[in-house]
């Protein structure tokens, strides 16, 4: 029984490289994050170690005009350069400090979430790995060096699955999947003013069916957030976890207007496209060579 | 899947792998005694994690494919699990970022029957009534970021418990004590350490007045940059209520809330 990946190619490798920063850098380039600079100040209560113990005098440079001016367009120039291949080891690395630094940053005025931190880790690891390349030894045969990176980053993916729902089950037990408490979440989820609403939260209320569906399917999910480490182990079991993730997804995004979109663009790691790229089916036909 | 000579050679895999697991549990417990800070659930947790972990780790392919890693960059890996696994326990997010607890729909106040959501409304200078969506001004606070802090910021004031404030404040105060009395002391440092890393922030009901306030006039101000024609008069957040004890007959009740003229403070 092989592990997920456990040959996967220098392209692959290559391919997941440009995918992951390729995302950060268009995320980067769409957001706002200059207009923070006209956020009220008395609600920034810094998040992170980099952010939250920096001297009194320099406490509040984070979030003026200049600074997150200079952090934007030094983000896009750092993973810019990584995509490029331009000093990949250095570039990743100062990319892994800012990008935590914007993470930090729209994250100290208010509430702190999850959606793109599995995405931020698997900078993490890439960088990591950038600067143990090249001292790898090659002639394993049994193992992918470039196995390493995509393994570590499925594995981050999986075990933020299984400690939520190991969280859920010992610090609330069981009973919370025999009450009202998912439909509580649904409707007061779904009932924020969000900037994307698609108000069907409603529909838990009024149609039956669709509320047996969110409450039979609670504690299922749990189970399956538990067990997601079985994934890169087992090929069968990984379908059947997407079989009932994917859904799960569409419908906290549809239901509860919550949207883990950078899981699902790590969802491709669940995927062995290390074919497709070898055989020169061409399903993607970008070319990696800068790397 | 055959047995190689290098797996014979890792006989010592399992105890590392329990010695491990065993310090990651054993750190989350020193983290959480001494700082007294939080519930001790999360040290049972972090059992159940380390078992869990461990037995995966057990796996003859995980192990195998474990064993056949290159020593240095598995170093490298270890450092940024263990630290992974030990921020997920010891969950004080806002020091450890970016690494934190993964704790998502687990929120123990949230058992009611009553579910309260928050409209923002606003009238405009011509008098034009409009729905206010306040992360479509603040799009880097969207996917729930600005919007559940200022929910919840709203909720603390419509109802606001004073004899909870109290005992958060007087928590508080006991501890800046300790920090002060015992100054060098175990205790002291304890305190500092609680007051510092662990500390939520606590606000007076009026404080927590004025930061709405403020909030719903950037919200304004950004909004009046987008439509300089039509800039806005006054907000209102309006308190909606639905209870879900009887699904069929759920509907929602809707109050007045909060009104702020802007530029004036809010009622």
């Amino acid at each position: 029984m092989k592990i997920l990946h456990q040959n996967a190619s220098e392209k692959t490798f290559k391919f997941i490289c440009v995918w992951i920063f390729g995302i950060w850098f268009v995320y980067i380039l769409l957001d706002p994050l200059i207009s923070l600079a006209q956020y009220p100040k008395s609600l920034y209560f810094p998040a992170g170690f980099l952010l939250k113990f920096l001297p009194k005098n320099i406490f509040y440079i984070p979030v003026t005009y200049p600074f997150l001016l200079f952090l934007k367009i030094s983000l896009l120039l750092s993973i810019g350069s990584v995509i490029l291949g331009y000093r990949k080891k250095w570039t990743a690395l100062g990319a892994c400090f800012l990008l935590t630094v914007f993470e930090g940053i729209v994250r100290s005025f208010g509430h702190i979430n999850h959606p793109e931190l599995p995405l931020l880790f698997s900078v993490f690891v890439l960088t990591i790995f950038f600067f143990f390349e090249d001292s790898i030894d090659t002639s394993n045969k049994d193992i992918s060096k470039y196995s390493i990176p995509l393994l570590a980053i499925l594995f981050i993916v999986c075990l933020s699955y299984c400690f939520a729902g190991i969280h859920r089950l010992i610090a609330r037990g069981i009973e919370i999947y025999g009450t009202n408490t998912i439909t509580f979440w649904v409707i007061e989820e779904g009932k924020r003013s969000r900037l994307l609403n698609w108000h069907m939260e409603d529909l838990m209320l009024t149609n039956p069916f669709i509320s047996l569906i969110i409450k039979v399917g609670f504690p299922l999910v749990t189970i399956f957030e538990i067990l997601a480490p079985f994934c890169l182990v087992s090929r069968q079991f990984k379908y059947l976890w997407l079989m009932v993730m994917v859904p799960f997804h569409m419908m906290v995004w549809t239901f509860m207007g919550i949207f883990f979109w950078a899981n699902f663009a790590l969802y491709i790691l669940f995927f062995d496209f290390n074919v497709f790229l070898d055989r020169g089916k061409k399903p993607w036909t970008v070319s990696f060579k800068s790397l | 899947m055959k047995t190689s000579s290098k797996h014979t050679q890792y006989s010592a895999y399992p105890l590392i792998t329990g010695l491990f697991c065993a310090s990651f549990t054993m750190i989350c417990y020193l983290f959480l005694r001494v700082t007294w800070a939080v519930s001790m659930s999360l040290f049972w947790e972090s059992v159940c994690i380390a078992f869990f972990l461990f037995f995966f780790l057990q796996i003859l392919s995980v192990r195998f494919y474990i064993t056949h890693l290159p020593k240095p960059i598995i170093r490298a890996y270890f450092v940024f699990f263990f630290i992974f696994c030990v921020c997920h326990c010891i969950a004080i997010p806002r020091t450890t970022f970016p690494f934190v607890p993964w704790n998502m729909f687990s929120d123990e106040t949230r058992f009611s029957n009553q579910v309260r959501f928050y409209r923002y409304e606003a009238t405009t200078m011509s008098g034009q009534r409009i729905f206010l969506k306040p992360e479509a001004y603040f799009r880097s606070l969207a996917n729930g970021r600005l919007i559940t802090d200022l929910d919840n910021l709203v909720g603390s004031i419509f109802h606001y418990d004073p004899i909870r404030q109290r005992d958060l404040f007087k928590k508080r105060q006991e501890l800046i004590d300790d920090y002060a009395r015992k100054q060098g002391s175990i205790k002291s440092l304890m305190s500092w350490f609680r007051l510092n890393i662990y500390e939520e922030n606590i606000f007076t009901l009026d404080k927590n007045k004025q930061h709405l306030n403020e909030i719903l006039n950037a919200i304004a101000l950004r909004y009046d940059t987008w439509h300089p024609d039509d800039p806005l008069k006054s907000v209102d957040i309006i308190e909606g209520i639905i209870d879900i004890s009887q699904p069929s007959q759920a509907r929602p009740t809707f109050s007045n809330g909060w009104h702020l003229s802007l530029k004036q403070g809010g009622q």
